[in-house]
């Protein structure tokens, strides 16, 4: 694929996603996801209130310890925590809604008529596949960074403890470039897994530059306020330790334009116009 | 529908359910940690610099402490349920807000709200806290930090005594730090600097107390062995060389001694020549270090002794010679190469060769402005001419030695902390020369050039000598109030609005 091409089919990406966004029950399913990572941010960010403190203090208590009821440790263990419980709500629901929105999408791109509720069977055939493709790419795509992160911290690297970071997110945009097309291969391959798998690969892998450009793109769109969020300590010292919580939920609600624009992309790409040319 | 149902319905039950387990307090804890946070970056914001702090950051302060202590208030009375964890928690969370309150009133110079905040925390005694004798350790040391007031010195003393006679503090296992460790050391000399010919013997009494008893508690501990080197500090200062000399040479066989036996050594040895007059014995010490010791510091600074105890066995010769290699060589501390330079010319002047000495004199404010030995010799040359009666020479001298001392004053150097003490020399020299206004006016005209905690002290020493000295309160009260408008938010323009409340109410 020229350079001119990858150009063309880019913009064609960008073009399919505004004129899908004006298809507001397309964006429900990322509104669900949203909403319940909003739901539980707010358990998190107020475990100490009395309203909700009886059942979330002794939950956070045993997952991250007693030290997360305190100020300041609350707030400065808020993204770590957070993104564990983000990895649960995407593993016990978002997957799942992904799925759902990436098959109306492709049925929305093909010029087919799509209802939400439509929908709910052949999802929910699929559930088991889902979740394996969501603990695949989980495993893989937060697992391995975070055990490399492990592995810096205990084996002396000397200056190739340097590498480490730019690895980790590497290896992350590695996954979700090769592992980005599952869910839409899923709808085609009656439901296996490892078939959608592996198409998967072998998709991406054609069209390497496209994928990664489009990837990357919705990489970036999440990571300014990701950063932000992850910048606890220096919002404490400087008093303005809302600021975290206020960085993590802007944080959702860009997921869910990153995560509109990849699944709409990428289901373009297969399926769809940028994938034609 | 069916999904936000089902999870609004597990949500209500965990609510239900996980409510009747919760533990009362949680959230008044959450929000009393979070105050104290924010109050605690407004209190950082000062102790970074005491003396040129923003005295609005301070008033910021004591009001998010005291809205802290008035809130858990208002939530006990309320008759809110805590756990017994909670509570303590809380409790101890205000007992801090006490500690912060004392120091920030004592910087603020309102000893009475200091001292209520601190007596109202020390008797939360009877909770019992397991660490209950630190927070009276703590106090203290808030207290230290507000340090340099005599004021402020006597009320640590008080405070320091409540610690000493603190029975829990002796039979628990708690740690000290070293900065409290040399608190009535520190208060000591600050007596000492102060002009007081003697440190307040109750004041001794109590410090040697608090040193004894923790050489007596924990006698083998590195604490007791720290407590036994201050304890031959204080001694020192009292001019009790022998209980000195007991203590340093008990150090010295102390497990704990590592790395600081030549320093102790050294110690050891000014004790014998300067405070026993037992020269031989320090010269041993002296030659031993000279030949033995591997650090250079120590082996100048025992150097500079074993030429001062020769000189003073009468070996001028031997004396002058080891003074000459200290000067000349390259690698020796200016401090010490003063202090050389210092002792050669009291040498001379001793001995009758006034020419010499004073060459010498004015070379070590030339050459070394900012040291201990630069500091005194003006003082010295003025004194030599008030006692020989030379009039014409000790006016000629004051003026060679104000204009060093504004100049050193003046200087944007690193070396701030002697600043005061030069501001103190000026104004003794100018007493010297029976020109108490003269000093006044130096300040005063100084302090237009200065920058903020050094001019605004300056125009508090002026007005000082214009009260307490020249009896001229018009004069006083104008350069307090010239310090309140040229330094509205220094800590000195708090000492000026004192004492001009103290002179008059109406002045303000």
């Amino acid at each position: 694929m020229s350079p001119e091409e990858i150009a063309e089919r880019y913009i064609e990406c960008w073009k399919e996603t505004f004129s899908l966004y004006k298809k507001h029950v397309l964006l429900v399913p990322f509104f669900v996801i949203a909403g319940v990572k909003i739901l539980f941010l707010l358990l998190v960010y107020f475990c100490w209130h009395p309203l909700v403190s009886g059942f979330m203090a002794p939950t956070l208590e045993s997952l991250a310890g007693e030290e997360f009821l305190h100020f300041p440790m609350h707030i400065l263990a808020l993204p770590r925590v957070f993104g564990v419980i983000n990895a649960f709500v995407m593993l016990a629901l978002g997957f799942v809604m992904l799925a759902w929105a990436v098959f109306m999408i492709d049925d929305a791109i093909e010029g087919k008529r799509y209802r939400l509720v439509n929908y709910a069977g052949q999802v929910s055939i699929c559930i088991p596949s889902i979740l394996l493709i969501g603990f695949v790419f989980l495993a893989l795509a937060a697992g391995v960074p975070w055990l490399l992160e492990k592995i810096a911290a205990r084996v002396p690297l000397g200056r190739l403890l340097m590498l480490v970071g730019p690895l980790a997110i590497f290896v992350s945009l590695a996954v979700r470039v090769l592992l980005v097309y599952s869910l839409i291969f899923l709808k085609y391959l009656r439901g296996r897994a490892f078939p959608a798998l592996k198409r998967s690969v072998g998709f991406a892998n054609a069209r390497l530059p496209l994928t990664v450009l489009v990837v990357f793109t919705a990489w970036m769109i999440q990571k300014p306020f990701e950063f932000l969020g992850s910048r606890s300590s220096f919002l404490v010292e400087s008093s303005k330790s809302e600021w975290v919580a206020i960085y993590l939920l802007l944080g959702i609600i860009v997921e869910i334009f990153a995560l509109f624009f990849l699944f709409v992309s990428t289901t373009s790409i297969a399926f769809g116009k940028a994938g034609r040319g | 529908m069916r999904v936000t149902g089902s999870i609004s319905i597990i949500l209500v039950t965990l609510i239900l359910l996980g409510g009747c387990e919760s533990e009362s307090g949680i959230g008044t804890r959450y929000a009393v940690e979070k105050k104290m946070w924010d109050a605690r970056v407004l209190e950082q914001k000062i102790s970074a610099d005491v003396f040129t702090g923003d005295y609005r950051d301070v008033d910021a302060a004591i009001d998010a402490y005291e809205e802290i202590l008035a809130s858990t208030h208002r939530d006990s009375v309320a008759g809110q349920r805590w756990s017994p964890r909670i509570r303590i928690e809380i409790q101890r969370l205000t007992l801090m807000c006490k500690i912060a309150l004392t120091k920030l009133y004592f910087s603020r110079f309102e000893e009475n709200a200091a001292v209520t905040y601190y007596r109202s925390g020390y008797r939360l005694h009877d909770v019992m806290f397991d660490d209950i004798p630190d927070i009276s350790l703590a106090l203290v040391r808030s207290l230290y930090d507000s340090l340099p007031e005599d004021s402020v010195g006597i009320r640590c003393g008080t405070l320091l005594k409540d610690v000493v006679e603190d029975h829990i503090l002796w039979f628990g296992d708690i740690q000290i730090g070293d900065t409290l460790l040399d608190v009535p050391l520190y208060l000591a000399r600050t007596q000492m600097e102060r002009g007081n010919k003697a440190v307040d013997p109750d004041f001794l009494d109590l410090a040697e107390t608090f040193y004894s008893r923790i050489v007596h508690t924990w006698p083998d501990s590195l604490l007791g062995y720290k407590a036994r080197i201050s304890r031959a500090k204080l001694y020192t200062l009292s001019h009790r060389f022998d209980d000195a000399l007991d203590d340093v040479e008990n150090a010295m066989g102390s497990e704990h001694v590592g790395g600081t036996l030549d320093e102790l050594k050294l110690f050891k040895g000014e004790l014998l020549g300067h405070g026993l007059k037992r020269y031989d014995d320090a010269k041993a010490v002296f030659d031993d270090l000279v030949s033995h010791s591997k650090r250079e510091f120590v082996v100048h600074m025992a150097k500079l002794n074993l030429a001062s105890v020769e000189m003073a066995k009468g070996n001028r010769a031997k004396g002058t010679e080891l003074f000459r290699e200290i000067e000349l060589s390259n690698d020796v501390a200016p401090k010490t190469v003063a202090k050389a330079m210092f002792l050669r010319a009291l040498d001379y002047q001793r001995n009758g060769n006034w020419a010499e000495a004073l060459n010498r004199y004015w070379r070590i404010c030339r050459l070394y402005p900012f040291t201990p030995a630069a500091a005194v010799a003006p003082l010295v040359i003025v004194r030599h001419y008030d006692k020989t009666g030379d009039v014409a020479s000790r006016e000629r001298a004051l003026g060679k030695a104000t204009e060093y001392y504004l100049g050193a004053i003046g200087k944007d150097s690193k070396h701030l902390d002697n600043r005061h003490v030069l501001k103190d020399y000026l104004i003794e020299t100018y007493l010297i020369c029976e020109n108490p206004i003269g000093a006044a006016r130096e300040l005063s005209d100084g302090a237009d050039k200065w920058r903020a905690a050094n001019g605004s002290m300056a125009l508090i020493k002026s007005a000082m000598i214009y009260l307490n000295l020249l009896d001229d309160e018009e004069n006083g009260v104008r350069m307090l109030k010239k310090c309140l408008d040229a330094f509205p938010e220094t800590r000195y323009s708090r000492v000026a609005l004192r004492e001009l409340n103290r002179i008059s109410p109406n002045n303000r």
